[in-house]
């Protein structure tokens, strides 16, 4: 069976769906468990040594979150070498593939408004639990049917205490890197906190209004350099946007930690109090049309995934199947 | 004390207050919800005395000792953790944040709240029995495990009756109350050294008997977490006399056989490193002994295959070369009428 290899145990989970994969070859899919839609991702433990650990902290800093922005665990558990994390997100979408399916020259400036708004208020509770998110970006930003937002991948994320961390995210600086603060990319004392998280959701902004983000294709070398030297490219010309965007940018982007506003400033900004009063994305865009027209657009992995696994099987087999150890005199063959 | 915003409680009243809005709480009558909003207005409001909040710097040395103080007196930490699971999901968190805080206090060389702690181990117990349940399990593990961090706190955990119940936590079905169980009672074995081997000496056939169904579990996660622990375990150099004794069953030689043939890689490679312990043992009982006789060349065809891709790993391929060497040496022990107890792995060449 096709879905038995990908991991997920028969007769568990009802309407199962493909949605996207995620990083280092996880699987998302839509599912329907105990009566409830749910999103199931499936986790290769055994895929590398760090796997584990990793998953663990994902799993034990999700549970201790409870938002509406934020996405919710409703349980995990182990299927032979695989985790499947349950969270409570129905016919969610990545903002990330919402952009590529439908937005490649980013979403209209008011929509915008309204998803970095509803992440603002997933942010403000993430920081007051303590947290440093470390990896916002349209990837990590999910959109529900009913065109709510709400914040994910809390593995990348970090408990900081006294308001600062040293922690280099070594694991995902490379795939994360046009989000990430200049601070947190030049490893010195002085350290990154709350501000760093600001500064991520200046690119955001960047990345919906021109559906990519500035310094998406660039060398790491030079997105370094340019960060380190204070350099934000401004990107799609074409495009105009108005003062209250770029002012609201401009403060997210500013080099000095100190001098970014918080989450609670930043709330209470103009170009976010044009869209306060709206409650769904879909008051500004049309949503696609199905959201499943749009993954399935994109070729379901799920085939070579089931195939890799195999793959994998044999070869830890290959290593095993023919040996079988002696433990009496008698099985001496 | 701010001149504008609400008036601040001074900590006699905050933890009075507190124990009264718990009280209605506990009782469950038709005042439960605004027991519940009282709950969580003082329990934030404690929280902040401690940590501070952004518009707001932790209270003075003073006031904390004050607040430190009237928590014993009340047994306030303890209602707290008692009533628990009635507490809603934000509030469970301030209580094991003010927890925290309160058993790193230091006054000198004492903690005063281990002190408090080891005339109340029920806080212990009740924290243990948390994982039982489903919504307060993590928040009872982190309080557990800040508490494991104490040597004393631990030495009491280790040797009650409740720390076999891990065995099971572990298992659990839930990831993360397992991981969580998992990372406490590792904390238990390895944090004070001379405590948990003292402990794992004295309690080894409970301790290992249990420890065998983990190694066996169905579960991957609890198989390789187990097993790589069991490694550190035995690697330790204050673990000595426990690894000996581990090292010279042959049940458990078996055991790291047959997971060196696991269907995992990861399980594969933790069982390397229990596996080269009892080869590099200078000093291998008759049945050891006899099974990598038995399976020498097997061994040594298997190792040679093993994990080549790990070239990487220098300490890895040192230990794997010197494995093979040492299996391909191997000679049987003669069985001359003189008492030979002592056999060495490199006896000199006939």
């Amino acid at each position: 069976m096709l879905i038995e290899d990908a991991g997920i145990p028969p007769g568990t989970f009802g309407n199962i769906r493909f949605l996207d994969s995620g990083f280092k070859g996880s699987r998302v899919y839509s599912a329907i468990d105990g009566g409830r839609v749910v999103a199931v991702k499936i986790i290769d433990l055994d895929s590398s040594v760090d796997e584990l650990a990793e998953a663990e902290r994902e799993v034990l800093i999700l549970s201790s979150l409870r938002h509406a922005h934020v996405t919710r665990l409703m349980r995990s558990f182990v299927n032979g070498h695989f985790l499947l994390i349950v969270q409570n997100l129905y016919s969610s979408l990545s903002l990330y593939r919402l952009l590529e399916g439908g937005f490649p020259d980013g979403l209209p400036e008011l929509a915008v408004a309204f998803v970095i708004g509803d992440c603002l208020i997933g942010l403000t509770y993430l920081h007051k639990c303590g947290l440093v998110h470390r990896a916002l970006s349209a990837a990590h930003l999910l959109c529900d049917d009913k065109g709510r937002i709400s914040i994910t991948g809390m593995r990348h994320s970090i408990a900081i205490a006294q308001g600062l961390s040293h922690d280099f995210p070594s694991q995902h600086a490379l795939h994360n890197l046009p989000w990430l603060a200049p601070e947190i990319l030049a490893q010195d004392l002085r350290g990154y906190g709350r501000p760093s998280d600001i500064y991520s959701l200046g690119i955001l902004a960047l990345e919906l209004a021109n559906g990519k983000a500035p310094f998406a294709g660039l060398e790491a070398e030079k997105v370094l350099l340019y960060k380190l030297r204070d350099i934000v490219p401004s990107l799609n010309a074409s495009k105009c946007f108005r003062e209250p965007f770029t002012d609201f940018t401009d403060r997210c982007l500013q080099y000095e930690p100190e001098n970014r506003p918080t989450c609670i400033d930043l709330a209470r900004h103009v170009y976010l109090k044009q869209v306060k009063k709206y409650s769904s994305l879909w008051r500004f865009i049309h949503p696609p049309k199905d959201i499943k027209s749009i993954q399935e657009a994109k070729q379901s992995p799920m085939k070579h995934t089931a195939e890799g696994d195999r793959a994998t099987l044999r070869d830890g087999n290959s290593l095993s199947n023919d040996i079988h150890w002696s433990w009496e005199d008698s099985d001496k063959s | 004390m701010p001149l504008f915003g609400k008036s601040q409680k001074n900590p006699a009243e905050l933890v009075k207050a507190l124990r009264d809005s718990v009280q209605a709480l506990e009782a469950g009558d038709r005042k439960a919800e605004k027991a519940q909003e009282d709950v969580s207005k003082n329990l934030n409001q404690m929280k902040t005395m401690l940590y501070g909040s952004p518009e707001q710097e932790p209270q003075t040395d003073m006031v904390i000792s004050q607040l430190a103080q009237e928590l014993y007196n009340s047994n306030l930490l303890l209602s707290l953790i008692e009533s628990l699971q009635k507490i809603d999901f934000e509030g469970k968190k301030d209580v094991a944040l003010i927890f925290n805080n309160i058993l790193r206090r230091q006054i000198g060389q004492r903690f005063p709240t281990v002190e408090y702690i080891l005339v109340k181990p029920q806080i212990l117990f009740i924290l243990i029995g948390g994982y039982e349940k489903q919504d307060i399990a993590l928040n009872c593990g982190g309080m557990l495990r800040e508490c494991a961090r104490h040597e004393s706190l631990a030495k009491v955990i280790l040797y009650s009756e409740d720390f076999y119940k891990f065995f099971s936590y572990i298992e659990s079905s839930s990831f993360d109350i397992a991981s969580d169980a998992f990372s406490t009672f590792k904390e238990l074995l390895t944090r004070h050294k001379v405590l948990s081997a003292e402990f794992l000496e004295t309690s080894y056939e409970q301790v290992f008997s249990h420890y065998q169904a983990l190694l066996n579990s169905d579960n991957y996660v609890t198989k390789r977490q187990s097993l790589k622990l069991l490694g550190e375990l035995l690697l330790d150099r204050h673990n000595f006399n426990i690894m000996t004794k581990y090292i010279s069953s042959a049940d458990n030689l078996k055991l790291m056989m047959m997971m060196l043939r696991d269907r995992s890689r990861n399980i594969q490679f933790e069982a390397f490193h229990v596996f080269k312990v009892f080869v590099a043992n200078p000093n291998k009982p008759r049945p050891i002994l006899d099974i990598l006789l038995r399976n020498r060349d097997k061994l040594v065809d298997f190792l040679t295959r093993f994990h080549t891709d790990r070239a990487d790993d220098e300490q890895f391929n040192d230990e794997k070369a010197y494995l093979i060497r040492q299996i391909r040496e191997l000679k049987p022990i003669t069985d001359s009428p003189q008492s030979t107890p002592q056999h060495s792995a490199n006896p000199p060449p006939q």
